[in-house]
């Protein structure tokens, strides 16, 4: 027993430790806090190890670990920040989200900012399929809800971030 | 640009901490270690109940000497024999021939009774000893239940030491203030009985 223990644990740290820095950086867009990001990541590993017995081989380690960080970064923002559940009425769509064009020359810094300043539903769909490339079906599975909601909220997204990026522009006189 | 590698580029622009890495691998190692002195701390905690269980046990089978000790022998309610062939005959047949060799291998106590007695529902053979610290019972019972006693067991019961061992189908109970594992030994070599 010890020794299929062993085996396991070493498993999962070839399998899941390659993925820690994706997962802090996620983690960071997600919180908009480095510290937290830090502190989030572990308690991800921590969780991802303690249920580890329930993951199946062979199966997408990389979503899954990113499952777990959407549901712990939900338990921190409302332990941290006393964040509600995001409870309004969604409408579903369809329809495919747009793509949006913005100018290049925005920094890294304020990008992020931008996306500090999405709720945090938002922030979770555009991180998980414009910056992790999920598929929509995947984003739904992680975070439970249909594939119409995630279409909606990314489209939603995209847009208020196009929006926070144009007033960025605006005050510093981009563009 | 596309909005989506900008915001891509943004993300993954983030720094790691150098440490995070290793952070990460000492929770993880300190996690497991927890599992293990969890485990470990368990089987402590399981033992300790087995032991104290197992006591319970024991104590709970040498009162079934003691019950016949102290309802009958210290409570008086037993016939007083002068003779070894009064003792015999109240025995029977196959209890009987062991009186002699107790009055023999018992030195320092005198054999006063021995009979068949019943306390509650079970039945004894009880042999009554006098000796300078009062009474001493060997109370030989069937075995009833589960009942077991697989080595020599010897408690301080209510005031009362009570050894105690077994044979295939009986058990046998010394009990008296003092302990007497020396009587134990010779009663257990008077049965025949093996351990």
């Amino acid at each position: 027993m010890f020794f299929q223990r062993k085996d396991r644990r070493d498993e999962f740290d070839r399998e899941a430790l390659p993925w820690l820095d994706e997962i802090y950086r996620t983690a960071a867009g997600l919180l908009g806090n480095r510290d937290h990001a830090a502190d989030l990541a572990q308690d991800v590993y921590l969780n991802a190890w303690k249920s580890y017995d329930r993951f199946e081989p062979g199966t997408n380690i990389r979503a899954w670990l990113h499952k777990i960080l959407v549901h712990r970064a939900a338990h921190f923002r409302r332990k941290l920040y006393r964040e509600q559940p995001f409870g309004n009425k969604e409408e579903e769509t369809q329809d495919i989200p747009e793509e949006i064009t913005v100018p290049d020359h925005f920094s890294d810094r304020q990008v992020n900012d931008a996306l500090g300043r999405l709720q945090a539903p938002y922030r979770e769909v555009i991180l998980l399929s414009d910056v992790r490339e999920f598929a929509y079906k995947e984003i739904a599975e992680m975070l439970e809800i249909p594939i119409g909601t995630v279409m909606s909220r990314l489209s939603r997204a995209r847009k208020q971030l196009r929006q926070e990026l144009d007033t960025v522009a605006r005050e510093r006189g981009l563009g | 640009m596309n909005q989506r590698d900008l915001l891509r580029r943004a993300v993954d622009s983030e720094p790691v901490p150098a440490d995070l890495s290793a952070l990460v691998r000492t929770s993880l190692e300190g996690h497991r270690s927890r599992n293990w002195l969890g485990l470990l701390a368990g089987l402590a905690a399981c033992c300790v109940l087995l032991v104290a269980g197992l006591n319970v046990y024991t104590v709970s089978v040498l009162r079934v000497g003691l019950n016949d000790h102290v309802h009958c022998g210290l409570g008086r309610n037993f016939p007083v024999q002068a003779e070894s062939n009064e003792m015999a005959a109240a025995l029977g047949p196959e209890f009987g021939p062991m009186v002699q060799p107790m009055m023999q291998k018992t030195s320092g106590l005198r054999l006063i009774s021995a009979h068949k007695c019943f306390v509650g529902k079970r039945q004894y053979i009880h042999f009554v000893f006098e000796g300078s610290d009062g009474l001493t019972s060997v109370s030989i019972t069937e075995q009833a239940g589960l009942e077991w006693l697989p080595v020599q067991q010897e408690r301080e019961i209510d005031g009362q030491a009570v050894i105690g061992f077994e044979d295939d189908h009986y058990m046998v109970f010394v009990s008296s203030a003092q302990p007497k594992p020396d009587l134990a030994k010779n009663v257990e070599e008077v049965l025949g009985f093996r351990l």
